[in-house]
């Protein structure tokens, strides 16, 4: 079986013995799935790059997605209760599992849910040596240049991100790179995968984790506590985010991070991103281009892009 | 000197069963105690440190007081069905499972509503959960103290004074 289908079948054992023939797909299909789909009162899914395909024969009961839930948690959703309230679970092997269904909320803030009625499992994909060709042209000088990851959703920035990492952090005397202290707020968990404090994915000898925390309180937390050379970032989302890569970026830190975008005229035309690059701290782009089913990753300048 | 033994066979084996019901009745007692103890330690455990259930079946089957550590010995045997099976259909087998624990219908009936909730809420909903199951033992564990208190003696007794009025009858 393919390593790709692999990763497909390890995220379906997260849903209970009933339900895993519901999202079966051939080896092919399992190969580039991206998500498995849960709805009640509706047939099973899956996230194809080139659309949703429903799988299932039946319609999803709610005993199931409390079955998937309890799976998840390992029978313990009361330790997730923090990642619930934004909205998903990390899974053992890092796979991330989205939730959504009546929310409480209480002081206008969302503390979890009443009911879930929907669920989506990330099939999470590890790609040891991707980052091996992008790495060494962001270090010209041997110097690790701070660089955003630029691709639209399901474009693989969080794979890329993760081996860039990884590359990073254990280093390369092939490609005469030393390995570095990097430090990863991995809000999501999606990037090394924590389960009981253990990153189940490869990131590498020297990186340290923080996960289940705003990536914000993450990195300043990084900065005063663990000295690194390189703070890694999946996702700029917020504006407290572009605050604390400054302060990152003023203590002499560097910064690898990812971007939600088409392309460069896509990310200026966003307030929010137009002033991460005004801020100067990101030095080189990496753009990453999917043609014919496969990835491509382009690295340029980003001097008075902003302009 | 054969009818002696025989009359001696008789009341021993009468005052066996009365000392047998005493010796259930209090067993009993002692189970619910230290099912509700073990319970007070789950529902501090989720409350305060929001302990993984894994993690805490197998405090429980370490910690917890006899017998009710068999009953979590039980669980544990059958956790890594997890996925096939859900918590509360692993916890119910452990209480079809564990008969040392002398449960009745009333608090199998507590302990596997329990069960089926189990690890689904926040830490707070399960604490109350928990301690609301607690509440129900404990009424149950109070009147079946009470009966033992009241009805240990008459069982000893009645034991003894049906041996002997069999002896009287057959001799």
């Amino acid at each position: 079986m393919k390593k790709e289908a692999e990763s497909y079948v390890r995220a379906m054992s997260l849903l209970p013995a009933g339900l895993q023939d519901q999202v079966r797909l051939s080896e092919a299909l399992m190969a580039k799935a991206e998500e498995m789909r849960l709805r009640i009162g509706r047939p099973a899914s899956a996230v194809l790059p080139d659309g949703e395909l429903i799988t299932g024969t039946r319609p999803i009961t709610r005993e199931d997605i409390g079955g998937v839930i309890e799976i998840a948690t390992g029978a313990s959703a009361y330790t997730a209760r923090d990642s619930f309230k934004a909205g998903y679970i990390t899974a053992r092997g890092g796979v991330r599992v989205g939730v959504a269904g009546s929310a409480v909320t209480k002081d206008g803030e969302i503390t979890g849910f009443r009911a879930v009625s929907s669920v989506a499992i990330r099939v999470s994909r590890e790609f040891v040596g991707v980052a091996d060709k992008v790495v060494p042209e962001l270090m010209p000088d041997g110097k690790f240049c701070s660089t955003l990851i630029i691709s639209p959703p399901g474009g693989g920035k969080t794979t890329l991100l993760r081996d860039m990492v990884r590359l990073l952090s254990d280093g390369e005397p092939d490609f005469g790179i030393k390995g570095r202290r990097v430090s990863l707020a991995d809000e999501r968990g999606e990037v090394a995968g924590m389960m009981d404090g253990v990153p189940q994915k490869n990131v590498g000898a020297r990186t340290d984790v923080i996960d289940g925390c705003s990536k914000d309180r993450a990195v300043i937390m990084m900065l005063r506590a663990m000295n690194p050379e390189i703070i890694a970032i999946d996702e700029i989302t917020d504006p407290g985010d572009i605050a604390a890569i400054e302060c990152a970026a003023n203590c002499g830190v560097k910064l690898l991070a990812t971007a939600h975008a088409e392309n460069l005229d896509d990310l200026k035309s966003r307030r929010m991103y137009l002033r991460l690059l005004h801020t100067g701290v990101f030095k080189k782009a990496v753009f990453i281009e999917k043609s014919g089913g496969r990835r491509t990753y382009r690295v340029r300048e980003l001097r008075g892009d902003y302009r | 000197m054969i009818k002696l033994v025989g009359a001696l066979l008789i009341v021993s084996g009468t005052a066996a069963w009365g000392i047998g019901s005493i010796m259930r009745m209090k067993t009993r007692s002692k189970a619910l105690a230290a099912i509700m103890s073990s319970l007070e330690i789950m529902a501090e455990e989720i409350g305060a440190n929001l302990t993984p259930m894994p993690a805490l079946v197998e405090m429980l089957s370490n910690i917890a007081p006899k017998p009710a550590d068999l009953f979590y010995r039980n669980i544990k045997a059958e956790l890594p069905k997890l996925g096939s099976e859900s918590l509360g259909s692993i916890w119910q087998a452990g209480l079809d499972n564990s008969g040392e624990l002398m449960l009745e219908r009333g608090e199998k009936e507590i302990l596997s509503e329990l069960g089926w909730e189990l690890g689904k809420y926040d830490g707070e909903s399960q604490r109350r959960m928990i301690q609301s199951a607690i509440r129900r033992l404990k009424l149950i564990a109070d009147m079946a103290e009470s009966e033992r208190r009241a009805n240990s003696r008459l069982h000893g007794f009645l034991g003894v004074a049906a041996g002997m009025f069999a002896v009287v009858v057959l001799i």
